[in-house]
């Protein structure tokens, strides 16, 4: 593996009409800079307009950019992009795409 | 696909960012059904969560010569004019009220002696900005959605991105949307609808706003016939971060550390800012300042990562503990310590202050539909004043909301076969080879950030024009999503918004032409003074057929108009 490559595992669902691997596997520059989230936004953008990951203020406020990372609950924005990476969805039970899912809420009641 | 989901309600709001709950909440006080849609997912999606301090009400709790007068009076010198009268004078009186309403809603504002403590914001005569913490819209928010909850005639929606509004001759009966969970086309049938879809920062490279922030509800509103004012006034925040990449922190967060003397330099160790602008700590305002960093980049002076470096570290620890409290920890912990280090930053474009025109009951002038909050033009004119958005949201929210269930109640539910649009289908294309939506984004983020930012000019324009409607041939012609994929596609949202922010970014484009003067958030380097003669006047874009009209309205004329109305 080159110095400034990280590889990213996926966790994908199974969608209808189409063939999805479980565990996609793919390449990404690194950087120091960028949070998780940029790495699977370069990947949506660069390798793979299939990928479902959920995000809307990139903040740290909306928490909708939850993950599990390497066994971790994160929220992607907020954390600094690692050389491997594993990212699988926070609650796999509330899964409806890939890392996509319905159900927690972490924001302020 | 098939039409056959059919909803039916007394109020339809699109958008459910702050805007958006005030309307549902108003308008399920008068009884009706109201139906909220969100096209991302409810509570997270807009901007609202991001407003991090300060919501404006003149109370006067902190000086007593505060008033709603003065508070009028600071909106229209920061909106140079162009305000709408009428709109800025409803505002000041009524943000109290709402503010004090959010409160009972549970919001924590801060509180100093039992009553509401009040901070001073730039371009404020007096301290004036309501706060909770500094997460002010989040708690906002949190508020709002647990009033929300108390009514059983709201019914809320998800995942429905609106592509177009159904008209029934003019009048707007409701819309029709493609559900993102399975590419469904919906149609929601109303006795009103109210747009409350936010602004359209996202059509600049570099933005501080939510990934939603697309100005999808300016171009349903053109669609319909609704009046589009002042397209050309977009604000830009100067002290954006851009290096280190600040992890889930608001990158606008460089903007607070005015609250102790700051050094701005460029590459060469120099501080640019001094030189052009002695006293700019004090006396620029943020359009000033976006200009000279912008201009400093352009000139080749900025950081490898495109930014210029902004410094605390000259301050006592002590003053930099204290008065930057809310960022030194979170920025030690990822590495930047402040007491040493300093931060990169370039502008960003923030917010939009034109949009739908509206009256003071938020109704476009098309039978049926009324807009709030930054999908709308008129409080703010030229420029907003620091902290006027929180309470611009729960003012005009709260006014189209019982103005639309009102209407409402005095129109006929309309049948859906009977509507224009009915059958009209939203089209996308499937091909892996074809143009796609995230590249098609990028592209008109970049246009538009270099040749209608922070500082425009006619050639610029003119070759941003050019670029666009070669754009719009691609986004008609081999614009597509790669994958046939229709339950949760991302690139069907993107394809969508894209299709919406072409036509958006062509006529912010059109309007930046014709406005041949600078002005508040408009910058001209053509043209580069302020002419009241000529331009103290509103930009107003109308429909015309597949093109639209641009007119130049003076303000002059308009408070004549008004005046022989009274008469």
């Amino acid at each position: 593996m080159n110095d400034d490559t990280a590889v990213v595992k996926i966790a994908r669902t199974k969608t209808p009409g189409y063939d999805l691997e479980q565990m996609a596997t793919y390449q990404v520059p690194f950087s120091a800079g960028w949070s998780v989230l940029d790495a699977l936004n370069y990947i949506y953008t660069n390798h793979d307009g299939t990928l479902i990951h959920p995000f809307y203020c990139r903040s740290g406020f909306c928490t909708g950019c939850l993950v599990e990372l390497n066994g971790k609950k994160v929220l992607a924005c907020k954390t600094p992009m690692l050389k491997e990476m594993t990212i699988r969805p926070a609650e796999e039970e509330d899964v409806v795409r890939d890392l996509l899912e319905t159900g927690h809420d972490l924001l302020p009641k | 696909m098939t039409n056959s989901i059919i909803r039916q309600c007394d109020v339809l709001v699109i958008g459910s960012g702050g805007a958006g709950l005030m309307a549902a909440i108003y308008a399920a006080r008068q009884g009706g059904h109201v139906i909220l849609l969100e096209k991302g997912a409810y509570g997270r999606s807009g901007c609202t969560i991001l407003g991090g301090y300060s919501c404006n009400a003149a109370f006067g709790n902190v000086d007593v010569n505060d008033n709603p007068r003065v508070h009028a009076e600071d909106t229209l010198r920061a909106g140079q004019y162009i305000n709408a009268p009428d709109l800025v004078e409803i505002f000041v009186q009524e943000a109290p009220q709402r503010v004090l309403e959010l409160a009972e809603f549970g919001v924590p504002f801060d509180r100093k002696d039992g009553r509401l403590d009040q901070g001073l914001m730039p371009g404020n005569s007096y301290p004036r900005a309501c706060y909770s913490d500094f997460q002010t819209g989040r708690m906002m928010m949190a508020g709002m959605r647990r009033e929300v909850r108390k009514y059983s005639n709201i019914t809320i929606y998800e995942g429905e991105i609106v592509t177009h509004l159904l008209q029934d001759g003019n009048q707007v009966v409701g819309a029709r949307s493609v559900r993102w969970s399975d590419s469904q086309p919906c149609t929601f049938l109303a006795g009103a609808v109210v747009l409350a879809t936010g602004g359209s920062a996202q059509l600049y490279e570099r933005s501080t706003v939510s990934i939603d922030n697309t100005g999808d509800g300016m171009v349903l509103a053109l669609e319909a016939g609704a009046t589009l004012k002042d397209l050309e006034f977009v604000q830009f925040l100067p002290f954006v971060m851009c290096y280190p990449h600040l992890l889930g922190l608001n990158p606008g967060t460089p903007e607070g550390f005015r609250f102790v003397d700051v050094r701005l330099t460029n590459n060469k160790g120099e501080e640019f800012a001094e030189q052009a602008f002695p006293k700019w700590r004090n006396k620029a305002t943020r359009d000033v300042l976006a200009q000279m960093l912008y201009q400093e980049i352009r000139a080749g002076r900025a950081s490898p990562n495109g930014g210029l470096y902004l410094s605390v570290a000259h301050n006592p620890e002590q003053e930099i503990r204290e008065n930057l409290s809310a960022f030194f920890l979170p920025l030690l912990k990822q590495g930047v310590d402040l007491r040493k280090d300093s931060v990169e930053v370039a502008p960003a474009a923030h917010y939009h202050m034109g949009g739908i025109q509206i009256d003071t009951n938020g109704w476009t002038g098309v039978p049926g539909l009324f807009a709030a909050g930054e999908v709308t033009a008129g409080v703010h004119g030229a420029n907003r004043l620091a902290g006027n958005a929180l309470s611009e949201i729960l003012v005009f929210g709260a006014r189209a909301g019982k103005a639309a269930a009102e209407y409402s109640n005095i129109v006929h539910a309309a049948k859906a076969q009977s509507q224009q649009g009915y059958k009209k289908l939203p089209e996308w294309r499937v091909d892996p080879q074809g143009l796609r939506p995230a590249t098609f984004k990028t592209r008109l983020q970049h246009l538009m950030w270099n040749h209608c930012g922070i500082i425009r000019h006619q050639e610029g324009l003119e070759q941003a024009m050019q670029a666009l409607a070669q754009l719009r041939y691609e986004a008609e012609t081999i614009l597509a999503i790669s994958s046939p994929i229709t339950v949760y596609n991302r690139e069907i949202l993107d394809l969508l918004e894209a299709k919406s922010m072409i036509i958006l970014a062509q006529v912010i484009v059109a309007s930046a032409m014709v406005r041949k003067e600078s002005r508040g958030a408009h910058y001209r380097s053509d043209f580069p003074d302020m002419n009241d003669e000529g331009y103290k006047a509103n930009v107003l874009v109308v429909r015309q057929g597949d093109g639209w009209e641009i007119e130049l309205s003076p303000i002059r004329m308009q408070s004549q108009q008004r005046k022989n109305d009274n008469e």
